[in-house]
């Protein structure tokens, strides 16, 4: 209860009511003409008649509903994900990878909220906001029209002190996808864009293990809606636009500076675009930051691996490892300039040993292209440039 | 939609009335798992898991493909039917880098129970308080295999963590291994066939006694390593221990700082502040029985301006340090050393020599290094401070013991006190 909203007199007329708990959320979350009709005795009759024209505004409940079709986010058969009117989709400049697994997202917020624009982390996100995101599979990368398979939904529901994470898991037929705090392991398999038969248990990760990424200072956070990482080209049923552009447009972005100079992450994958040493960063950022900075979960290990980190011994250059383990592959050093092949980062992004390789959760292939990025970065590194100018060694 | 407005029934009341008091009264709920269906059950308890519930684990082995995990939930208890027998085996983990991940948990007791065979660390409790871990067991049941997790019983970043009854064996770095914590009991334990039997790394204010370390490469570490968030460690009496034939051989992979630990080592001292040790017995030691050294003999590079490399304050006396008796190890580089600048002699008690600038006194004595009343043993001063080359360290050598021998007042490691009080 202490997490709810302020909704007046609501939930007490609510309980007053004598309602489950759920029905009293729909109140709150839907518009404010049904509250009103709910004073009118004889409502029910009324209500039956409201639902055929407005049943389907999006629903915030203070627990998960069981199926991911209650939230109203999507219209039309579920699995087309066609958003809900105030349901805006987007993607980032350089996403998490996820065992290959592409991501549809989506953000909805309470009518009248907006995010407050802010470049030191993610987006001060209003009370109630929710993130949405689908993982799937294409049949066939290379011929989008063959379908996909959709195996989770994830969710994050901002309650204010932190989020709240609910996931759900797809039905084979993909009518629906069913709240599950355990995760799953599905099979999967695809064609990728090589033509390669590729086939993966897929791990859908339990409740608690959301928080191995998504907690800041123990506190669970959404990690990827960041200006630098939103500020892109999305191609929207209406045409193509900048997502900041059209987050303002949709009132979900307040105190915008008007210079128009936002930051912007590279694209890792777009050689054409960013420079080699920007994609890398982003790529590091995305991948291993949600841990590897001062309040995330591998402060332990005393490397901060965030886009604006310092080139220096905190992001791993000739950094000698603590704690890890199995993940040194013989190694001394985290990275060493000009040479991948004796760098652990390389080795464990390359390992598939649960416990040797990075990051820990939340995959089980090796990203090649990813490490090929990485390795590429490390071997043009100026040995001589990037030696750290202050290593104490005794001789 | 369908809303419907329930008559509340007289029978309703009283049975929600007995609900809710039952529930005031018995706020501590207790979980009995039952044997079916355990392996998922025991995840859901942990994900479900509400403030003071005690989760009991019934006898027997449960297989897990995926890595056990609990946050934030305060006063949780895992209790299992003793070690040996309720075994968590982790042998077909497909996911996660700990058997049991364990963070921010204010009041955690885990009591009886085995972990085996998780593919990297087995029992990880990060950044919790008031921690209890007791009567538990962490092994790998292949040998000794540098595929094996790393650590055993791991608690780090963490305050008030008592140690005690357990046994570890076969972790590719350290059994038990206590990182970055403060206030810290560690007894009555027994660590065998790991690279490292028993470490403290980083701690403040800490006591370790009557462990018993057999067979590992090397027995018990109390090292400072740098660059961390907890800086330096600070005061850890170390008494009543026993460290015997910790000749195992050192299966870490390389790169590892505890892939250099030669085997045959006792006990090893590094870089460290107020350490108390003594009533300790080391014997039978093919390499060395105590070594107190700093993190630059090791060569690696850091950078923390925080960190102190050195050790001061180390008062190490009537210990029992007994048959180190060689021929040291040749398979680590440190071990080598024995070999080519110590005539392949085995020592008692070895310092690397390289101290703090500036506490040599007037006479040449390390102010604050002090070897006391630990026998007729026999010692060696490598001077690596003056070159930590093999021709500087076979030129430098000494075996001056007189120098170090001092006594230093004793310090108070209480603050703990209060708190152990409730959970003897």
């Amino acid at each position: 209860m202490a997490r709810r909203q302020s909704i007046g007199g609501l939930e007490s007329m609510g309980l007053l009511l004598n309602l489950p708990e759920k029905v009293r959320f729909v109140f709150m979350s839907g518009s404010n003409w049904i509250y009103l009709l709910f004073l009118i005795p004889g409502v029910s009759v009324l209500f039956q008649q409201c639902k055929t024209f407005n049943p389907e505004g999006v629903l915030i409940p203070e627990q998960p509903f069981e199926k991911l079709s209650e939230y109203h986010f999507f219209v039309g058969l579920l699995s087309d994900l066609k958003p809900n009117d105030r349901v805006l989709p987007y993607d980032l400049n350089t996403p998490l990878f996820s065992d290959y697994a592409e991501k549809a997202r989506f953000v909805w917020m309470p009518e009248e909220t907006s995010a407050l624009y802010t470049t030191d982390h993610v987006l001060d996100f209003p009370l109630g906001t929710a993130l949405i995101k689908n993982f799937y599979y294409p049949i066939d990368e290379r011929d989008p029209s063959l379908g996909r398979r959709i195996l989770e939904t994830r969710l994050l529901i901002n309650r204010g002190e932190e989020w709240d994470a609910y996931g759900y898991i797809w039905n084979e037929e993909e009518t629906d996808a069913y709240y599950d705090v355990l995760g799953d392991i599905k099979e999967v398999k695809w064609t990728n864009a090589a033509g390669e038969e590729m086939h993966l248990d897929y791990i859908i990760p339990n409740k608690n293990q959301c928080k191995s990424c998504h907690a800041y200072d123990n506190r669970q956070m959404p990690i990827g809606p960041k200006v630098r990482n939103l500020n892109k080209e999305f191609t929207y049923v209406d045409g193509t636009y900048n997502q900041l552009d059209r987050w303002m447009e949709a009132g979900y972005l307040n105190q915008v500076p008007s210079n128009n100079a936002h930051p912007s992450v590279a694209q890792w994958n777009r050689p054409e675009t960013h420079e080699l040493h920007d994609r890398a960063m982003a790529y590091l950022d995305i991948n291993c930051g949600h841990c590897h900075n001062p309040k995330g979960a591998a402060n332990t290990s005393g490397l901060t691996l965030l886009a604006e980190a310092p080139m220096d011994y905190s992001l791993g250059i000739y950094k000698a490892t603590v704690s890890a383990g199995a993940g040194t592959g013989g190694h001394t050093y985290n990275i060493v300039p000009g040479q991948p092949e004796k760098s652990i980062m390389i080795y464990r992004m390359q390992s598939d040993n649960p416990g040797a390789m990075m990051p820990e959760v939340g995959r089980r292939l090796i990203h090649k292209e990813g490490v090929q990025l990485i390795a590429e970065w490390i071997a043009n590194m100026d040995m001589e440039l990037l030696k750290p100018e202050k290593v104490k060694t005794l001789n | 939609m369908q809303i419907s407005i329930p008559r509340v029934h007289h029978g309703v009341i009283l049975v929600l009335a007995i609900f809710f008091s039952a529930c005031k009264t018995a706020d501590d709920a207790q979980i009995v798992l039952a044997v079916d269906g355990l392996s998922q059950e025991l995840q859901r308890h942990l994900i479900e898991a509400k403030e003071g519930d005690e989760i009991y684990l019934p006898e027997g082995t449960f297989e897990f493909k995926r890595g056990l995990s609990l946050n934030d939930t305060p006063n949780i208890t895992i209790k299992g039917a003793g070690k040996g027998k309720t075994v968590l085996s982790f042998k077909g983990q497909i996911e996660g880098a700990e058997g049991l991940l364990i963070k921010n948990v204010i009041g955690l007791t885990l009591e009886g129970f085995t972990v085996a065979d998780s593919k990297g660390d087995a029992i990880k409790v990060h950044e919790c308080q008031n921690v209890v871990m007791r009567d538990l067991e962490v092994t790998w049941t292949d040998g000794k295999k540098s595929t094996n997790g790393a650590y055993g019983l791991y608690p780090v970043s963490s305050t008030n963590v008592l140690m005690e009854k357990c046994e570890a064996s076969y972790a590719m770095d350290a059994g038990i291994y206590v990182g970055q914590s403060r206030n810290v009991i560690v007894r009555d334990n027994v660590v065998h066939n790991n690279v490292a039997g028993l470490e403290i790394e980083n701690t403040i204010n800490g006591e370790v006694y009557n462990n018993i370390a057999r067979n590992n490469a090397g027995g018990m570490l109390i090292f400072d390593m740098p660059d961390l968030p907890q800086a330096n460690g600070d005061k850890i009496k170390f008494y009543d221990n026993v460290m015997e034939n910790n000749n195992g051989e050192n299966f870490a992979p390389e790169g590892m700082v505890v892939s250099t630990i030669p085997p045959g080592s006792g006990m090893i001292i590094m870089s460290h502040s107020n350490i108390e040790m003594y009533n300790n017995t080391i014997k039978s030691h093919k390499t060395l029985g105590i070594a107190v050294n700093s993190w630059l003999f090791t060569g690696v590079p850091y950078k923390s301006e925080e960190f102190d490399p050195y050790c001061t304050n180390i008062y190490i006396h009537d210990n029992q340090i007994t048959d180190t008796s060689g021929p040291p190890d040749s398979t680590t580089e440190y071990g080598q050393l024995f070999t080519t600048v110590l005539n392949g002699k085995a020592y008692d008690l070895v310092t690397d020599g390289i101290f703090k600038p500036g506490i040599l006194d007037d006479e040449g004595r390390p102010t604050g290094i002090c070897f006391h009343n630990n026998g007729d043993i026999s010692f060696v001063n490598l001077n690596a401070g003056k070159g930590a080359g093999p021709e500087e360290i076979a030129r430098n050598l000494d075996h001056d013991l007189s120098i170090f021998d001092c006594t230093l007042a004793p310090f108070d490691t209480s603050e703990h006190n209060a708190w152990l009080a409730g959970n003897q």
